[in-house]
Formats: structure tokens, sequence, C-alpha cells
């Protein structure tokens, strides 16, 4: 096994078998001890399903009938963080487990420790209670429930369901339009059987990969992981990576009106450009400019200058190639605002970017990278990032990538960005309190 | 050189803690972790939303000023002689924030380099404030704009609702923002005379981790007007909170699709911080865990019969001059669900809690401790929260030594009192079903 394992970025990878392996970065430097499991798929018709499976196999295992139990035994675990949940990365369709405990040296059950917290995440993942061979009626009910009032409550957080509309409407016919916890229109086909099949089938045909960062022998860890996690595999459907579109030669434009005080301005880009892969940085820079952080132009023009928003700002899709811009913005400002906007994309790809603003950033940038070791979730999550997109990174090539980029390549970014559509989330007369 | 701090160290985690009053009465508390990248400091002001009426220093008649002061100060602080403090912690590649709450006001920043840079600035803070009229003005734009926001939150407003039901005197009744009407009527005078009154450094705790020369940090704060500050603050008068509730409750239409409802109660007020307040605090966060946790009989219960989803929680407050208990959830039937909570109560004050639940939840805590010193900036939130508390952070293993079912019996039977609750519901817009997902 050892012969096996090799350097993946900051990472140890050990491959387990067809469909499993693990990646382990070993640390004295932490008090705990962080696992995460991610089982890989595509978003599509079973994102509901998948959304579903991810609350039930937090209502019991054979050994932890209910929730109670499997709360109760983390509590015992020094109250061991614990969740299960679904993740939309590009177009993938992720399956998470996350733990994490007290490392041996701190605690009096020591080594114990992580096997407990092995057995207890496989369990999750492959043994949940059962009652006549499938998941228990009742529960599959309760959590079909609580999944549609999710989906649907939505709308009380503003600024979420405006960006949510954007994608569906921007994306219209592609896997990134589904909604991370999927459609209130699947949710009857799931039966205690049907979901009990598509657990079965997703362990047996979908890569899982365990990450964990702590103070961990990587052999023991692999012993662990192959006991606990090395269930019977078929053929290892691998997900397809995200679809590219080009942007509509004209851009879309629609809105909604509900009661409502603020009005929230969401807009979409296509980045023609090679993300993920050689143009990472130059995005990074662009998107921290732009509106990414706290001193990007949006933020200073628009909220600072002008006072017409208060919540302004970007972010990006890496793994999508879109660039998402929203703001919060007084009523009957939004043609404004909209107008800012352009001018401000307009002018970093006129070459209009200042040597003040590339060096806050590239300070900024190379904080961020630097500061990926002082926490566990951030080198897990960082490095699963990596993983997602095919291009792991060390930190030092992470930070050389960002001492390279010049304002010429933060101004090509700019130039690549074509607008696809805008959403508006307007104030209604009708209604209100 | 080491001789200036006060050094504790903990056997167990290997983690040291030093602390330090300085002459102007700012106290500084530090957690050294050596190697790590980053580096968070924390300034806290004990003054927040909840201190309207107060002396400013050298005066006998007190000042009373208009709801949301307090949060319009810490927007106004960051515009220094220098230039925009936000914008110069970015050029020094440190990142910055700053937070009011009902009790105090938080200014952070987190760096990798430039630590000493940055922190001259934070330290500025305490040394005057800009107050021009034109900005003032415009901060008014901005103020509104966040008011606007959080009026189409339905959980903010069901809150801020509840605790205008609660209390009748206190300042908890308005949301620490203000209202758009108080926020308009602010002046220039009011808003130096909160800063006069509250931001000298002796009403400031000062909270640094990261990879830090002690020595040097000692050196560069004790170098820095802020440690000898000539003078003192002025004083936060207290309220006198009547017992009872204003009102049974409120209700709100808002775009929402289901209920949200928020029942409360008005707990005796705390006084300062000290080992007491922090045993409340604590012993209030086991009992609510014990009752109302995600191990508990009540939630298997209520869960189970779809009284409560995953948006249920039950959290108390307990800070110098405020204590609440808040139960919240997204339920079709409140009714139901205050009925089931007050059954619960009513049981535990009679039979106790089990003396099980308590060592689990106390070895939880235990091991969310342990986890505070994971990195700097969990460290600094401890120490913080320590700080606000009044406890030394390494004595908090022997705090929690002296919890006992007892105990908590006790907390529980002097709180959570049915003649002193409110109720807060959002419910959806009248013959609206909302957007469909």
């Amino acid at each position: 096994m050892a012969s096996k394992r090799r350097p993946s970025g900051e990472f140890l990878h050990t491959p387990l078998a067809e469909g499993l392996d693990l990646h382990v970065r070993t640390t004295q430097r932490f008090k705990t001890i962080s696992l995460q499991a991610v089982l890989a798929s595509e978003l599509g018709a079973d994102a509901t399903k998948l959304a579903l499976l991810s609350m039930l196999l937090k209502r019991g295992t054979r050994r932890l009938p209910s929730h109670q139990a499997q709360t109760r035994f983390l509590e015992n675990l020094y109250g061991a963080g614990f969740d299960v949940d679904v993740q939309k990365r590009g177009e993938f369709h992720l399956l998470v487990a996350r733990l994490s405990h007290p490392a041996p040296a701190f605690v009096d059950e020591g080594e114990t420790l992580l096997e407990e917290s092995l057995r207890f995440l496989g369990e999750c993942l492959s043994d949940p209670r059962l009652v006549n061979g499938v998941f228990p009626a009742d529960v599959v009910e309760q959590e079909k429930t609580n999944l549609r009032r999710a989906i649907q409550s939505l709308v009380n957080h503003r600024e979420q369901y405006a960006l949510e509309k954007l994608i569906r409407t921007m994306c219209r016919g592609e896997r990134f339009a589904v909604y991370e916890y999927g459609r209130l229109e699947d949710l009857d086909d799931a039966s205690p059987a049907a979901l009990h099949r598509f657990q079965r089938r997703l362990l047996r045909t979908r890569p899982l990969t365990l990450l964990a960062c702590g103070a961990v022998d990587p052999d023991r860890l692999a012993a662990l992981a192959e006991t606990h996690l090395g269930w019977t595999r078929d053929t290892i459907e691998v997900p397809p990576v995200a679809e590219r579109r080009r942007a509509p030669a004209a851009p879309r434009r629609e809105e909604e009106a509900f009661p409502m005080e603020q009005e929230w301005i969401v807009r979409g880009y296509r980045i023609d450009a090679d993300v993920p892969g050689p143009d990472d940085a130059a995005l990074l820079f662009f998107n921290g400019i732009l509106g990414g952080f706290a001193f990007s132009r949006l933020f200073k023009q628009i909220r600072e200058h002008e006072g017409l928003a208060y919540d302004i700002g970007s972010h990006t899709e890496r793994l999508k190639g879109l660039l998402l811009v929203s703001a919060g913005v007084q009523p009957g400002s939004a043609d404004k605002v909209l107008s800012r906007i352009d001018g401000i994309v307009e002018d970093l790809r006129g070459g209009n970017v200042t040597a003040e603003e590339m060096e806050g950033a590239r300070n900024r940038l190379l904080a961020e990278v630097r500061s990926l070791h002082d926490s566990p979730e951030m080198m897990i999550a960082s490095h699963k990032s990596g993983l997602l997109a095919g291009r792991v990174r060390t930190v030092a090539e992470m930070e050389e990538a960002i001492r390279a980029v010049a304002p010429g390549d933060v101004t090509r970014l700019a130039s690549s960005l074509r607008l696809d559509t805008t959403f508006l989330l307007r104030p209604a007369r009708t209604g209100g309190s | 050189m080491d001789t200036a701090w006060e050094t504790r160290r903990s056997e167990r985690t290997g983690e040291a803690v030093l602390t330090k009053v300085f002459p102007s009465g700012l106290r500084v508390h530090v957690l050294p972790k050596p190697g790590f990248q980053r580096k968070i400091c924390l300034l806290v002001f004990r003054y927040g939303s909840l201190h309207g009426r107060f002396l400013p220093p050298g005066h006998t008649t007190p000042v009373e000023s208009p709801p949301g002061v307090a949060h319009f100060l810490e927007h106004r602080i960051f515009q220094r002689e220098e230039g925009d403090a936000f914008y110069r912690f970015a050029s020094l590649g440190a990142s910055s924030n700053a937070g009011t709450s009902y009790t105090n006001t938080v200014y952070y920043f987190s760096c990798v380099e430039n630590f000493y840079e940055a922190l001259a600035i934070l330290l500025s803070f305490t040394q005057g404030v800009l107050l021009d009229p034109r900005d003032v003005e415009r901060e008014k734009d901005i103020i509104e704009e966040e008011i606007r926001g959080f009026r189409d939150n339905p959980g903010a407003m069901a809150y801020e609702r509840l605790m205008a039901c609660l209390f009748q005197e206190s300042r908890v009744r308005f949301d620490i923002v203000g209202t758009p009407e108080s926020v308009r009527a602010t002046t220039c005078e009011q808003l130096r005379a909160a800063f006069d009154t509250f931001y000298h450094p002796g009403n400031a705790e000062l909270v640094v981790s990261g990879d830090l020369e002690p020595a040097v940090l000692y050196e560069s704060i004790a170098g820095h007007p802020a440690a000898s500050a000539p003078g003192s603050p002025g004083k936060a008068l207290p309220v006198e909170e009547p017992f009872h509730v204003a009102s049974r409750g409120a209700r709100l239409h808002m775009l929402v699709h289901r209920p949200k409802f928020l029942l409360g109660f008005k707990e005796d007020t705390p006084g300062a911080p000290g080992p007491a307040l922090a045993l409340r605090q604590t012993e209030s966060m086991i009992t609510l865990s014990a009752l109302f946790g995600r191990a508990s009989d009540f939630y298997r219960r209520a869960y189970g019969e779809g009284l409560v989803d995953e948006s249920f929680s039950a959290h108390s407050t307990v800070e110098p001059g405020l204590a609440t208990t808040v139960f919240s959830a997204d339920t079709d039937d409140p009714e139901a669900l205050a009925g089931r909570i007050f059954r619960t109560l009513d049981h535990a004050k009679r039979e106790g809690v089990d003396p099980g639940d308590v060592e689990r939840l106390l070895k939880r805590s235990r091991g969310r401790y342990l986890r505070s010193f994971n990195h700097p900036e969990s460290a600094s939130f401890a120490l913080l929260q320590s700080a606000l508390q009044g406890v030394h952070l390494l004595d908090v293993p022997d705090l929690l030594d002296r919890i006992t079912p007892e105990g908590i019996a006790q907390r529980l039977g002097s709180s959570c009192d049915p003649a002193r609750h409110a109720r807060s519901v959002v419910l959806p817009l009248p013959g609206r079903a909302g957007p469909g997902g």
C-alpha cells in the first residue's frame, strides 16, 4: 500500500481500491483530527434523491438507530462535529460527510477515537437503519416534508432566492440550473424502496474520497478506511466536468416582484478564459478588484461613494466559468446601479487597473493562501477544490501563481467576460405589512 | 522581557495566556500561536445599543441618546485623519470588520504580515473620531439601506418584535441599528458624547492571537497612546427593567412560506462580568441543551411529529444588563409548539434533569473548549468570550467542573418563568401562496 502512496499537493494520496481514495495531511499543529468523506456524482435527475439521502443518513444506523442515538454518541466523543450534506460544485453534486474530534494527545481515550469515528462514518454511509429492507417509511415522509419546506423557504433569503432564479434562467437546459436541494416535482417519486436502491447504487458506482487532516498516521487511517469504507464496488462512474456555453448575443433580462422593502439586482457573466486552469490566479485578482473583497470597486463606488446599496459584491463559480454580481439596492435605483456596474467592468476591460489595487489584491490573496495551513477545515476545503478542478497545487505553487499576475492578465480576464443574464427582484406595491 | 506579562500555562493543552492591564485601564489578553501564519486582533468596547443613557466623563447630568447611536459610531470610527481605516487595513493585506451588539462593539482585523502597523490603526480607534457633518449625513443613507435589508429578513423582524414585547424600558426594545427615524435624527454631538463616554481605553479589552513575540507585542502596545491615555471612561446608567413583560405577543405578515415562531422569556438582569456571570451563562446553555438539544427527548418527539425541523433552536443570552431565553422555529403550529415547550419546562422544573445528560453535555463542552485552541481565529474568539464574561480562559475547565445536576435544577427553577414570556410570529401574507421552489 505504501508503495502506491504519492504526494498530491499538500496531502499524501493513497489509492485504496477502484473508487476509494485516501488523502491525508499529517500534522501535529491542531487539537483536532478532521475527516471528510466525499461521494461524487453529477447534478441532474437524481439531485432531489441525493439531497433526501443526506438527510436520511442522519436519522439512524443499524447500531445507533435514531438521530438521538447518533447525537448522544457524538456528544460522548467530546462533542465531535458531524454533518452530512450535499454540495453543488460546478456541475458536480457531492454527498459530503464531515467529522472532527479531539486529537489523541489531548483526551483520555487517545487512539480509540479515530477508530470510533471511522466506524461511525462508515455506518452512516453504508449501514443506515432499515425497516423491511428499505428506509423506514415514516422517516422518509418526514424528511420529504422537511426538504419540500427547505426548497420553498428559499424565498426567506431574498439574495439567495434571486441568485437561484438568475442561475435557473441563465443556465436553462444545463445541469448547472438544478438547485442543490433538487426539485419539488421529484419528491413524489422518492419512495423508501427507490431511495434505498439509489443509496446502494451510489455506494457501488460513485467514487469516494476520504480527506483527513491532523495527527493521524496514513497507514493506520488507510487500514481503518479499508475496513469501514471498503464495501464492494462495481464499475466506477466518474462524473463529467461542467459543460461550457456561450452567452447569448443579446443579454437576457428578467424580473419578478414581491411585497418587500429592498430591491435585489443579480447578474451573471460567462468567463471565456482558461478556468479552472492557468487563468485561475488572474480570476482571483479580477474578482477581488471588482467585488470579491471588501475594498472592491463595487463596494467603494456604489456603497461608499453613492450610498445606493448596503450589500454588494461578486463571486465566482470557477468550475462552471461564471462570475455573479449581486446587490441589495434602494428601490427605484436598479438602472442607475446597473449602469455603474457596466461602467466599472468597462473600465477594467480598458486596462484601468491601479498599482494600488494590484498590490492590495496580491497581499490579500497571498495572506489567504499562506494561512491555509492554519486550519484543518481550510486545508481540506482547498485540497478538495483542487481535486474537483483536476488541478491540485501546493501552497508554494499557489503563491507563485499569485506573484506572477500582472495588470495585463486582469484586463485580459475582464475582456473575456460576457454578460449573459440580469435578474431583478423588485418590491411590489401589493400586500406588505 | 516576558515578565511584563502575567503568564499562565495549561498543562494539558500546552497553551499559554498572557494578560496585562495598562495604565490607561486597557486590558490586554494574548494567546500566542507559534508556527501559525494568521494573526487576529480584536478590540472590544463595553458599549452597545443598550447603553442609551449615560454620564460622559466629568458630567453630572445624564445624556440620553437615540436608538442606534452605538452602531452609527461603529460605522464612523473607520474615518480617520490618515484616511479610511478600512482601506488602510486592506492596503496592509489585513481584512477588517466590526460589529455592534446589545452590550458591546467589536473591531477586528486579521492579517499575515504588517501586524504592528495594523495594530496601531486599531488602537487609534480609542484616540478620537472624525465627525464631518457631510459624511455623517451620507452615512445615514447607507444605514437606512442596511435597515431596509433587515426589514426583509423575517427572522430578524420576528426577533425585534419579540424583544419589544418582553421589555418595557430596556433599549433591547429597539433593533441594534435603530429606526430610520432615529438614524435620521442622530447628530454629530450625540455621536461625540457617546465616543467620549465609551471609547476610552479603560472601557476596552484588546485580544490578540498569532505567532507574535510577547516582548515585542508588549513594547508595541506600551508605546501607543492608548496604553497611557489619561482620564477615565464615562458611565452607562442602568435601566430599571420592570418584572413583567410589555405585552404577550406580536404578529406580523411577511413574504414567508411557513410561520416563523419565537417564544421568549425575560430573565433576571445579570450583574457585572465575573465568575458568577460565567457560571450562569454556562449553566443556562447546558440546561437548554439537556432539555431541548438535538439529543433530547423533546426534540426527538417534536421532530418525529413534524412540529419542528432543523430550524428549531433554544438559546440563552446572559450578558451584563441583559438576559433572555429564546426558542425559535419555523412551524405550522406555533400554539402546539409553545404548549410542548411549556410542558417540557414544567416537567423538568418538577423532576430535574437527567444527570447522564449533564455529564454528556459537559464532555461536549470540554471538547469544544479544546477545539477553541485550534488556530488563532478560534483562540481569539474564545479569549474574547472569556474576557467579556470576566473569567480567565484557562479557568474555563474549572468552571465546567463546578456544574452539577443540582446546580442545573436550581438554575432552571429561577428561569423561564411563564409569567414573563412573550411570543412573536411572522405569518405568510394573507391569500398568497408565495413563489414555488
